[in-house]
């Protein structure tokens, strides 16, 4: 009897069973290429987690409704719309080490993986990666008809000088250091939050264009495109070969590479395997070796070579099977090692760049330090925390409404690049609106009831009294905008009181002004700001600037600007209002 | 009424009596004495302050009463273009207190002007046809088309760009369709969307022939 396996490919191969069903199931997956064919229920597992992916992406996290409430989003998630942030091992092992918090929700789904991936092996990589789904898609829709720049032919055996074959362990290496040092970089490298960002960019932006209006989207900066051609980068390496970013590149991917010492499955060969290499031009992952055993590290299970072997040769069981196994290193196998220069060059070009990022933050050098300081959403941790947990995902931009958040530049330094920053021009945040803080995967952003939201103090509005119209002395006129939006949504935080004007009563009363009326001269009502109401939402000064900034052109900027004070920051938030103390 | 009259008939005035022709031609107005009333005012319009700060302010509270006596009189062409004319003239008023009031009066007026309009409706004769005009929301132009069958609005498209509208370019079209007015409830948290539809609705029907 054959040793029990997990092979999913289906057993159609052979000719004789190409009939009926299987015959026309055959002629269909022909079509769609090999490596479907072999394996289509794993294509078939893919495209139902990219679709869980796009779906939570587009239509979830789509944050409009005919009337918008407090429930438009949470109405529509089913699963949490963050699943594959949380899943991606790198996000909550290098925000772990970066923040030094144990942040169990998604430290569980971390570890959660990573037994998954024991069993079997990389699966993340080869089954639910909605961003290698994509790569897949890339690949056979344009990389196949680039053949002759592709590198397939066995790049990680020794007599071929490529060092870089094992260059996502250099990058996991480097990332693990910053994150050690204190300074997280994963959100630039890792799978699912490239992919995130990389979508929020083009699609996300697609979106609000077609379904909102060109008006809602932010002017893209320099910085935009750096993501852009980030994100575009990882489709193009596919012109070098299948899935090269997840073979050779991805550190999420090296992560549970190196976790597949661990592993249990294990992708074996028997005897009746003939050497004929089919295996090798199927397998997508470059992780099966000259004489046809695994290389066990980078076997994702996708099985797309137990489906092309003509003799039914591969079987997918426990490591510790041993039945009728074909001969090692036959014909002789010279794998590359992984060299320990590459490991201490990552090692000390990461702690270089931590070391710089800290020195430059210390020094006030990167970035403009002197000016404001970035407004963050509401329920963000203490400022250096936020640094070291922000994954730079962009999972909050897409479900802000308005949108009020928007990643930053490079105007608040390096080390903010792509972290959400509120910006009231855009929109004000809004009141029955706490949806930021329920996807943010690494708890950067505390998830807040939207009770608590609305008392937890973002920033604090001031009135600048050489624009404001009741303020300013030449042109001075009625103006009671920010009073209105902020009574209606609820804070009244902003008083008008009466200011005095200087008046001639003597001339008025001559002139036959009735004491009403030359009362009503002699004083304007102004708004004030009260500071310990004011949670710095921003609604008055998106008020103001639509009106008077973008549709009169009255004033050059708004005259409520919310400013980064009096803030609520803390690394956990109560469940009730009344426990929020005092903001700093 | 004597007493008004006597006053504005005396000529030892320290300062024109602005005051006075006003309530006196309001006086006339009210029994009836429409032509006595608008000589009044056109004889208090050549009234000079001795300030010529407040000449534009006392030019456009005259046009202000011209329009409620055109009002009263029934000659509501007249009394809105009295009061375009008060609407325009406060603005450039330069008195030297109480500057900040002028668009506080020229946002009153402009309000009874909207009152005329909006009563205009009723009974109004509208061309059948699509209309259409932009009216600024609360993020930028709504577009409107308002389509008039058989005298009726019919229906009303809009395109907006507002970012949380809570459906308002929906409910308000409808509401003003169900109704045949302009005189429609607000949806709560969307007060400045409401206002420019139906501002811009206005103004699409002037453009089929609302007078």
């Amino acid at each position: 009897m054959r040793s029990r396996t997990a092979n999913i490919f289906f057993g159609f191969l052979k000719k004789s069973r190409r009939t009926g069903w299987r015959g026309r199931a055959w002629r269909w997956l022909e079509k769609a290429g090999p490596i479907t064919r072999s394996s289509p229920a794993r294509r078939g597992i893919q495209i139902v987690c990219l679709l869980i992916f796009l779906d939570a992406f587009f239509r979830v996290c789509w944050p409009y409704a005919e009337r918008f409430s407090s429930t438009t989003f949470s109405d529509k998630e089913t699963l949490p719309v963050e699943s594959f942030l949380l899943i991606d091992p790198l996000v909550g092992l290098s925000t772990a080490l970066a923040g030094k918090v144990l942040n169990w929700a998604t430290l569980w789904w971390m570890l959660g993986i990573l037994a998954f991936c024991i069993v079997i092996p990389r699966a993340f990589c080869g089954y639910f990666c909605p961003l290698g789904t994509l790569i897949d898609a890339f690949d056979w829709l344009i990389g196949r008809h680039f053949k002759k720049w592709h590198v397939e032919d066995n790049p990680t055996d020794l007599k071929k000088p490529r060092g870089w074959v094992h260059f996502k362990y250099y990058l996991l290496a480097g990332v693990l250091i910053t994150s050690l040092c204190g300074v997280l970089t994963s959100g630039f490298v890792s799978a699912i939050p490239i992919l995130t960002r990389g979508l929020l960019f083009t699609g996300g932006r697609g979106q609000i264009a077609a379904m909102k209006g060109t008006n809602h989207l932010a002017p893209a900066g320099p910085m935009f495109y750096v993501s852009l051609g980030l994100f575009a980068a990882v489709f193009l390496l596919s012109l070098k070969g299948r899935r090269f970013w997840c073979r050779y590149v991805c550190p999420s991917g090296a992560m549970l590479s190196v976790f597949n010492f661990f592993r249990v499955g294990e992708r074996k060969v028997e005897t009746s395997c003939i050497n004929c290499n089919k295996c090798v031009e199927a397998c997508p992952f470059d992780a099966i070796n000259e004489d046809f055993t695994t290389r066990n590290n980078d076997c994702t299970y996708c099985q797309s070579c137990g489906g092309v072997c003509p003799t039914d040769a591969i079987k997918f069981v426990t490591r510790w099977n041993g039945i009728e196994l074909k001969l090692d290193n036959d014909p002789p196998v010279q794998p590359r090692p992984v060299s320990r220069r590459g490991f201490v060059a990552a090692g000390v070009l990461g702690a270089a760049a931590a070391a710089v990022t800290k020195a430059a933050q210390a020094t006030g050098l990167a970035g403009n330090k002197e000016g404001p300081r970035p407004l963050r959403p509401p329920g963000s941790v203490p400022e250096s925390e936020f640094l070291d947990l922000c994954i730079r995902c962009g999972e909050c931009f897409k479900v802000c409404p308005g949108p009020v958040l928007h990643p930053a530049g490079l105007e608040h330094g390096f080390e903010s690049l792509w972290t959400p920053v509120a910006v009231p021009e855009h929109a004000g945040c809004h009141q029955d609106c706490n949806f930021c803080t329920q996807v943010c995967p690494t708890g950067a952003i505390q998830p807040l009831d939207l009770l608590v939201k609305r008392e937890t103090h973002m920033g604090l509005a001031k009135v600048n009294t050489q624009t404001c119209l009741p303020f300013r002395e030449d042109g001075r006129e009625d103006c009671d905008l920010c009073y209105q939006e902020c009574t209606q949504a609820g804070y009244d935080a902003i008083e008008m009181r009466p200011i005095d004007l200087p008046v001639d009563r003597t001339e008025l009363e001559m002139q036959g002004f009735s004491d009403f009326e030359i009362d009503e001269m002699a004083t304007i009502l102004a708004p004030h700001v009260l500071a310990d109401r004011c949670v710095g939402c921003g609604i008055c000064t998106y008020r103001c600037h639509t009106k008077y900034v973008v549709q009169d052109g009255r004033l050059e900027e708004n005259a409520i600007p919310v400013f980064a004070e009096n803030e609520h920051r803390m690394l956990t938030f109560p469940i009730v209002p009344g426990e929020l103390g005092k903001p700093e | 009424m004597h007493v008004y009259r006597e006053w504005v008939a005396r000529t030892d005035h320290d300062y024109p009596p602005f005051f006075g022709v006003k309530a006196l031609a309001s006086l006339y107005a009210d029994f009836g004495l429409f032509e006595d009333a608008e000589a009044l005012l056109q004889e208090g319009m050549k009234l000079r302050p001795p300030k010529a700060d407040w000449v534009e302010m006392r030019q456009a509270e005259f046009h202000d009463a011209f329009g409620d006596l055109y009002v009263k009189w029934g000659q509501l062409d007249k009394a809105k273009a009295s009061y375009q004319e008060a609407v325009r003239m406060y603005p450039l008023g330069k008195p030297p207190y109480g500057q900040h009031l002028l668009p506080r009066r020229a946002k009153k007026v402009a309000g009874k002007l909207r009152l005329l309009s909006l009563a205009s409706l009723e009974g109004a004769t509208l061309k059948d046809g699509t209309w259409r005009e932009t009216a600024l929301g609360y993020s930028g132009d709504i577009k409107l088309t308002v389509k008039i069958d058989g005298g009726r609005i019919a229906d009303i498209k809009t395109q907006h760009q507002e970012k949380i509208d809570q459906n308002a370019c929906v409910i308000i079209p409808k509401r003003i369709i169900d109704k045949q007015s302009l005189q429609v409830d607000g949806v709560s948290g969307a007060t400045v969307s409401k206002d420019a539809l139906v501002a811009g609705t206005l103004r699409a029907l002037q453009q089929a022939g609302l007078k």
